[in-house]
This record gives structure tokens, sequence and C-alpha cells, in this order.
């Protein structure tokens, strides 16, 4: 069990990861966002370093990008330059209203993968979620706050599918025991070994045995385990 | 990325899945694009002004040839629901009816038969009303807090357009809340099928009666009542589709006087 529970966090080890790989992604966009009359444009820079990402991750990021702190660019109050993978492998820009004044208006600043990391200034891991907006597959967000000097300018964050992080933990998942079940904070099951649960359901962990994971990063996911 | 002064984009990612995503009626592509994407426009589900995306992406969002979707949108053109403009700020952009305009809005419910109206209200029934009890069950508080947020605004809400928008933002966040990209995919593709349809001539007691619904059918989810998510979910499809068969009924009247 030891050694299937090493296995475990090895396996989040390796999601966690990713947290790093923004690293680039949110230097650049700290360089780009000192400039104080910042336009939509400045941002395209970015872009290249976007799609290496995706590229050079393909087996674990569905999509990547940056998410403006409103207030940040002088020629749009909200912005965010996010690609995703299409079908055909080719990175595709996603496109969503981010116009106020429109009724279809997406406001990002509700979303926890914006919101947390900016109010918390840490990394975090938002999700499971249904994201309809872009590839409208059961994901994951994992976002880092975005510094420019004192000031959080917004957030660099992949996506990342549930479907691919069950690849990675169901074998050590089912090794550690057969009712062992892995889900997030707020009882949302991510993997489970059990057929009694499934991805996306609710635990109540008031009345689970539920235990955090040993984890080394301070920028980790802070998924707990039942088993 | 289309990067226009509002922050708009013209067709979002989503909307294009949901218009373009299943091309499987009768016709070519081109035809079914056309289609789609006039139906679209009617609607309102793309609004007047907007600018659709490049050619090479609109095709790739459809999933086909860019020739194929300039053969689309030349129909369009011909239908005058686009106009392209050539030069630095030129682009394909949508020129659509009003849709809240009257007779659009009955040109549009008169090519639904009531029998189509009740197959539609048994598809919406059976996807709303499931999506509800899982949504009771899966939710966490986040989720619920978002949805009243949308019952909120809608209880606001001043035109039937923007009444519709929200109740159709709170069908497809309820079945994300219940934690199913298929469930929502299917909300998002009955919406294409509806549009405002739903809102069209509500008075405001009627919103305030369908909000009080909504309202129940979110406190339900909140509460983990699977049950009463469902009744609530159905209870307001059911009204809609009531509503829809009286005002069809009421077209078969004025196109049968004399």
């Amino acid at each position: 069990v030891t050694a299937a529970l090493d296995d475990l966090t090895g396996a989040l080890d390796e999601l966690d990861a990713i947290f790093g790989y923004l690293e680039p992604l949110a230097a650049q966009f700290a360089a780009v966002a000192a400039d104080p009359s910042l336009a939509r444009r400045a941002l395209h820079p970015l872009r290249p370093v976007i799609q290496d990402l995706l590229e050079q991750h393909r087996g674990w990021l569905a999509g990547a990008g940056v998410i403006c702190a409103p207030g940040l660019l002088r020629d749009v109050r909200h912005w965010m330059d996010w690609w995703f993978t299409g079908p055909d492998g080719t990175p595709n820009p996603l496109r969503v209203n981010l116009d106020e004044q429109s009724v279809e208006f997406f406001d990002y600043t509700e979303a926890d993968w914006y919101a947390v990391p900016m109010r918390t200034g840490r990394a975090f891991a938002a999700g499971p979620y249904v994201d309809y907006l872009c590839t409208n597959e059961y994901s994951l967000t994992l976002a880092v706050p975005v510094r420019a000097g004192d000031t959080l300018v917004g957030v660099a964050a992949a996506d990342i599918l549930v479907a691919t992080v069950e690849g990675h933990v169901i074998a050590p998942l089912r090794a550690v025991s057969p009712q062992a079940v892995l889900c997030t904070p707020a009882g949302r099951v991510v993997a489970s070994a059990t057929p009694e649960h499934a991805p996306g359901e609710r635990i109540d962990l008031a009345t689970a045995a539920a235990s955090s994971l040993p984890r080394t990063s301070p920028d980790a996911t802070r998924w707990l385990l039942l088993r | 990325v289309t990067e226009r002064a509002s922050g708009s984009v013209g067709l979002t990612t989503a909307s294009a899945r949901a218009i373009l995503g299943t091309l499987d009626g009768p016709g070519s592509r081109a035809e079914q694009i056309a289609r789609r994407l006039g139906q679209a426009i009617r609607m309102g589900l793309i609004a007047d002004g907007d600018r659709l995306p490049p050619e090479a992406e609109l095709a790739a969002q459809a999933g086909v040839a860019t020739v194929t979707l300039r053969d689309a949108l030349a129909a369009l053109r011909r239908e005058g629901l686009v106009v392209t403009l050539r030069g630095r700020s030129g682009g394909t952009f949508v020129r659509a009816p009003d849709p809240s305009n009257a007779e659009h809005a009955t040109a549009r419910l008169r090519s639904f038969t009531t029998q189509a109206l009740r197959e539609l209200g048994d598809h919406r029934f059976a996807i709303s009303g499931a999506a509800a009890a899982l949504a009771a069950r899966r939710a966490i508080p986040e989720e619920v807090a978002s949805l009243a947020r949308i019952v909120d605004r809608l209880a606001a809400a001043a035109s039937p357009s923007e009444c519709e928008r929200l109740d159709a933002q709170l069908s497809v966040e309820i079945a994300a809340a219940a934690q199913s990209s298929r469930l929502t995919r299917e909300q998002l593709l009955l919406r294409g099928e509806l549009g405002d349809l739903v809102w069209l001539g509500v008075t405001p007691e009627m919103q305030a009666a369908a909000v009080d619904l909504r309202r129940a059918e979110v406190d339900a989810i909140g509460a983990h009542d699977d049950v009463r998510a469902r009744s609530f979910a159905e209870r307001y499809v059911q009204a809609g589709t009531r509503r829809l068969l009286a005002l069809r009924l009421e077209i078969y009247d004025v196109d049968a006087a004399p």
C-alpha cells in the first residue's frame, strides 16, 4: 500500500508540475504587463509561448492562456488570450464575449480559476467542471497568479481533461484500495477506484473519513483521499 | 482572435459549436451551414453588427472546407443577413432583422406544428428534469451561488431577449452543475432550436411566475433535494410548452380568418 501511495503522489506530482510549466508564460506576461499603457496587441508575443506550451505538453494540456485583471489594458476592460487544442491537433483561439455591455458577457472574475489565485495570490487547481465555453469537456484548470512589481495583473493557466488525470491516477488508486476515492476539498470526485462513486459525483465530507495526501510543493493540488 | 473596441469577438466558441455542431439535415454542407447560421441570426443568437470570425476560422469551427463556408456566406449575403466589407476594418458582419419584431417571431413559430412543439417540449422536459435532479445531487455551494445570481438577474431583466439569454444561461449552468458535458451540450443545442420563442410576449406577471419556479428549482438544488429540483424544472418546461402551444394555435386562427 505504501508503494501504491507513492505511485499516487507521484502521479499527482506530474500534474502539479504543470504549475511549473506555466512559469515561463507567467514571466513573459509579467514582463509585458510592466508597460502602463498596455493594449491587447501587446499580448500577441505571448501566443508563441502559449502554443509551445501546448505542443510540449500535448499529453497533459488541452488548453492554455493568460487572463487579464480588469482594467489592466487601456483598450478593453476585460480580456483573455486563450488557446485550446482542436480535434485536428492544432491550436484554436477561444472566443468568448468580453463586452460587459453585452448580455452574453462572460464575467471571468466570478470563475474560481481566476478569482481564487487573484484573491489568495497563490496557485490554484479549479474543478473538475464542465468547460462549456471552450472544449465542452470535463476539465480542470490549473492557474497561477501573475505579478508585475507589487501588482497582480492577472493569471496564467492551463486546462487538463479529467480523462487525462484518470489515466494517470486510476491504477495507483486501485492499488491503494478497492474503496479508494480521490476528491477535491469540496467533495467532488476526481477519480474513483470503486463503482460506488464516479468522477463528478459529490461526497459528503462531513460523514466521510478523508485524509490529505503528502504534497511537497506549496503550489499543489490539495485533493483528499478516501479509502 | 478578432479584436473589436468593445471586447466582443462575434460568434463565440460555444455558440459556434451549438449552431454548427451537428450538421445532419437535408441539403449540401454549404446549404446546411447557411441555414443554421441564418436561423441563429434571425433568432438573435448572433447579434446585429457582430463580425463573424475570419472564413478559415469559421470553417474550422464548423468542420468544413473554407470553400464550403464561402458558399454558405454567399447564400447568406444574397438573403441580406450578412454584408462583407473590404479593407482594414473589413470582414463579414451580421445584418439581423430585429428579433423582437413580432412578425419575425410569428413566422418562426409558424414553422412549428403543435406536434413539433410538443416533441420539443418533451426533449426539454427530459434534459432539464434530469439536469436539475443530477445538479441537486452533485452541485457544490459555489455553483449553487452562481445559479442564484443568474436567477436574480432574470428577476431584474427588462426585455424578452435579456430574459431569454439569462434563462438559457441558467439552463446551461444547471446542466454544468450536474457535471454533465452531454446534458450541457443538449441545452445549448435546444437553445439554438428555440431561441427567444419561449419568452415571446411575456408580461411582467408571467416573468415573475417564471422567476418563482426557477428560484424554487435552484433552492431545491442547493438543498440537495433531487426530487423537488426535478419537479420544478419539469413544471417550468411544461408551462413554457403550454404557452407556445397557445400562441401557435392563435396563429392558426389568424391564418384561417378570411
